[in-house]
């Protein structure tokens, strides 16, 4: 390895440039890591990383999300499963985001009987259940594949101008 | 007197604005910096500060898990926690652990002086932001589910899980989760209570 080199005008511009490139790939990187994995749910579990979700979507001003959790205090949920649970969540706030025109949401996580169930909802515009399907978005399909993932079931209850319930329960393995 | 303030962190920059930041003050007498845990804990060994500025996201070890150690082995040592992070549960982590105030990176100076003051008075110390993000929703009255209050209702006319299950259309096991929350939510210890506190908190009515 040489020590100093001395390199022309323009080769230092491009080593410049490299390193810049170099700089927000690596930023880029670490957001791509971190949505794939959100350090809070590696480090804290799921309860923190959805307590987190919630107060963040809550903080931003777009909707006001309760959050309440029963029996996650020192449940062991397997990370696969709580990343999952993670995703389900944020997609169905995505979807009361979207499209409830509502102000508040509530969500709530509990572990029961070695049950774990997910409750996201809403007081907003709802929708016609036997439509969802039809729907042009990816949301719905990712869902049901999340919870089949899980070896859940999904409960949806709304309808136009009553809001919607969902509720998905699977057994904790 | 003098305090005396140490800074953990692994920018360069980082540590060099709070230095330069505090070096004109009368008041406070610069300790140093630590580059990682490892190091501020063998400093720590020779001279305890009074007041350590701890970032969370050292290279060798959580500032979490860190302050834990410190105030293990130095009690008196203040803590205040440092980070770009603003999320609740690091914040409230790194309170539970010892610290005795959290500051976020945006600080201003005053929020900066103000903080080590406080600190020293053995008070807790958050900047306005970080103080923000630990506000928790009020609600002495627990939110119900849809489903739990059609559970409770249910319950209240005196139906059995069983015939609860099958005017809902669904499992027996997914009632008796409903109900499970509905005593653990209103903190009853038994049905007969789950209903009293259902009429008073007015989520059925006669």
């Amino acid at each position: 390895m040489k020590g100093n080199v001395i390199i022309t005008a323009g080769n230092a511009k491009a080593f410049e440039r490299s390193l810049d490139m170099l700089d927000s790939s690596m930023k880029e990187l670490q957001r791509v890591a971190q949505d794939m994995m959100p350090e809070t749910l590696v480090r804290y579990g799921l309860d923190a990383a959805v307590k987190d979700l919630c107060s963040d979507i809550t903080h931003s001003g777009v909707l006001r999300v309760n959050y309440q959790s029963i029996g996650l205090e020192d449940a062991e949920i397997e990370q696969i499963a709580a990343i999952t649970i993670y995703r389900i969540i944020e997609e169905l706030l995505n979807n009361i985001i979207k499209h409830a025109d509502v102000k508040t949401a509530l969500v709530q996580v509990s572990k029961t009987n070695k049950r774990i169930s997910i409750t996201v909802e809403d007081n907003g515009k709802g929708f016609n259940t036997a439509v969802i399907r039809g729907t042009k978005g990816i949301g719905w399909y990712n869902i049901e594949s999340w919870v089949e993932f899980l070896k859940g079931k999904v409960d949806i209850q709304s309808g136009p101008g009553k809001g919607t319930s969902v509720l998905i329960e699977f057994k904790n393995p | 007197m003098a305090t005396s303030v140490f800074i953990v962190d692994d920018h360069y920059m980082v540590i060099e604005g709070i230095r330069s930041l505090l070096q004109n003050e009368k008041n406070i007498e610069w300790n140093g910096h630590a580059m990682n845990a490892a190091s501020c804990l063998s400093f720590l060994k020779q001279h305890q500060p009074d007041v350590i500025l701890m970032d969370i996201n050292l290279p060798d070890k959580s500032g979490i898990d860190l302050c834990k150690e410190v105030k293990e082995q130095y009690p008196s040592v203040f803590i205040i926690g440092l980070s770009t992070y603003n999320q609740q549960s690091f914040i409230q982590k790194m309170i539970d652990n010892g610290a005795s105030g959290y500051l976020l990176k945006n600080a201003t100076q005053s929020e900066l002086m103000a903080g080590i003051e406080t600190v020293m008075k053995g008070k807790l110390y958050f900047s306005d932001e970080a103080a923000q993000s630990l506000r928790k929703p009020i609600g002495d009255v627990p939110l119900l589910t849809r489903r739990e209050k059609e559970v409770l209702e249910h319950i209240a006319e005196g139906m059995t899980n069983n015939e609860i299950a099958q005017k809902l259309f669904v499992s027996v096991t997914t009632v008796d989760t409903h109900r499970k929350n509905l005593l653990t939510k209103l903190c009853a210890r038994n049905t007969a209570e789950l209903v009293r506190l259902a009429f008073f908190h007015k989520f059925i009515s006669l």
